[in-house]
């Protein structure tokens, strides 16, 4: 499931900034390391949104930072929808 | 039966003369012009001189709209407005003085949906034979509320007024106004917001400047707006490969993009107003509809759908035909 996430998270940060793949990794920062703006980074949250079936609210926007945090917060959600 | 409908009439808009382009901005607040460009699509903001009120920017738009739609009567004014010369009285009762109509006049608090919001009432005031010429307007000087060394807000926004007249007319008539879908959501309250000067619970407000959370409004407005012009579109019975002209609120170049690939409509049917004014709030639809009949490049049959999503979170859309005005050639 995480690797499924993670490919899927690289794909789209491929799409919207392509000089950008070689660098992806948990670590790196989603805008400062991978170059995205403040509304690049909402239209990947709005797309993992749709693409996963969860809801990151308005609070959490700024916090997901790292590529790391966008798939263990995705993960996490996940897991908490199926389980519902 | 419904036997009477609201015509659009004329159509009119005032700018300050003052334009504040990215370079002159960008010195002031310490950012490179690229930067700002690219996450607004904004280049340009006319912002309003001192002695320049929103009630001068509403009565001027109101006096071109008028001019447009013959010289009628006018029994009802509407301004809506986030920014009033003085928090009492409305700001309606003076321009209709001013423009010489002893009509009944308010103002309308939906923020950047005012106008839409101001259009449907208006609109409703005719059809319940409660008015008969209806001026809608909508009129902003966001450069009073806006912090000018804020990075986050100071570039987005610009001032200015745009207007509408509304006559009685036939429910079939090209211009009726018959279709609209207003909504809102509280709880988004803080999206976009500026405090009162006396907020209950402490003497006088800590800052008075206009706050916004950038990200949240833009995904909101999106979202919003995408789902109210469907929701218009199906009121009309049109789909949107059927619009020849979308015009959305202008707050961001990526929303209005973003807007139109969720709708399926091609970008070069959207109005664009915002590269060289900015946000206007209440005032950017009205001035947008000016610039298509000042350019030409909206005709009599046209389908024509308005959006609009602001502070509140409150939003709007409206679709109808195109009229034939009763002047085709601006006489200003």
């Amino acid at each position: 499931m995480r690797d499924a996430i993670f490919e899927w998270v690289n794909t789209r940060i491929a799409a919207i900034q392509p000089d950008s793949a070689s660098l992806v990794s948990d670590s790196a920062s989603i805008e400062d390391d991978l170059g995205f703006d403040s509304l690049e980074m909402v239209d990947l949250l709005t797309a993992a949104e749709a693409e996963f079936g969860i809801q990151i609210p308005d609070s959490r926007l700024r916090d997901i930072q790292t590529v790391g945090d966008l798939v263990a917060y995705i993960g996490s959600q996940a897991t908490a929808r199926r389980s519902e | 039966v419904t036997v009477r409908a609201a015509v659009l009439a004329g159509v009119g808009s005032a700018l300050p003369e003052r334009a504040v382009d990215n370079v002159e901005l960008a010195a002031r607040l310490g950012v490179d012009t690229a930067w700002m460009e690219s996450r607004t699509g904004i280049r340009a903001r006319r912002i309003a001189a001192e002695s320049e009120s929103t009630t001068d920017l509403a009565v001027a738009a109101a006096d071109r709209a008028l001019a447009h739609a013959g010289g009628p009567a006018v029994s009802l004014v509407i301004v809506a407005t986030t920014t009033p010369d003085r928090l009492c009285p409305a700001t309606a009762p003076t321009v209709a003085s001013r423009l010489g109509f002893a009509a009944a006049a308010f103002d309308v608090a939906a923020v950047c949906a005012g106008f839409i919001y101001a259009l449907a009432a208006g609109a409703a005031f005719i059809e319940a034979s409660l008015a008969d010429g209806v001026l809608v307007i909508g009129a902003d000087r966001f450069s009073a509320i806006v912090d000018p060394a804020d990075v986050d807000t100071a570039p987005l926004f610009g001032d200015g007024a745009g207007a509408v007249v509304l006559r009685p007319g036939g429910p079939d008539d090209d211009g009726a106004l018959h279709h609209f879908d207003l909504g809102s959501d509280g709880a988004l309250a803080d999206l976009i917001a500026t405090a009162a000067r006396t907020p209950a619970g402490s003497a006088r407000a800590a800052d008075p400047y206009l706050k916004m959370d950038g990200r949240a409004t833009y995904r909101h407005a999106i979202s919003r707006m995408t789902s109210s012009a469907r929701a218009v579109l199906k009121s009309a019975g049109w789909s949107a490969g059927d619009v020849d002209h979308v015009v959305a609120h202008q707050a961001n170049v990526r929303i209005l993009k973003a807007v139109a690939q969720n709708l399926d409509v091609p970008f070069d049917r959207l109005a664009v107003n915002l590269e060289r004014l900015g946000n206007t709030a209440a005032a950017s639809i009205p001035l947008a509809l000016d610039d298509l009949v000042g350019t030409g490049a909206v005709r009599p049959g046209q389908r024509v759908l308005l959006t609009a999503f602001g502070g509140g979170a409150a939003w709007g859309s409206a679709a109808f035909r195109w009229p034939r005005m009763t002047r085709e050639v601006r006489s200003t």
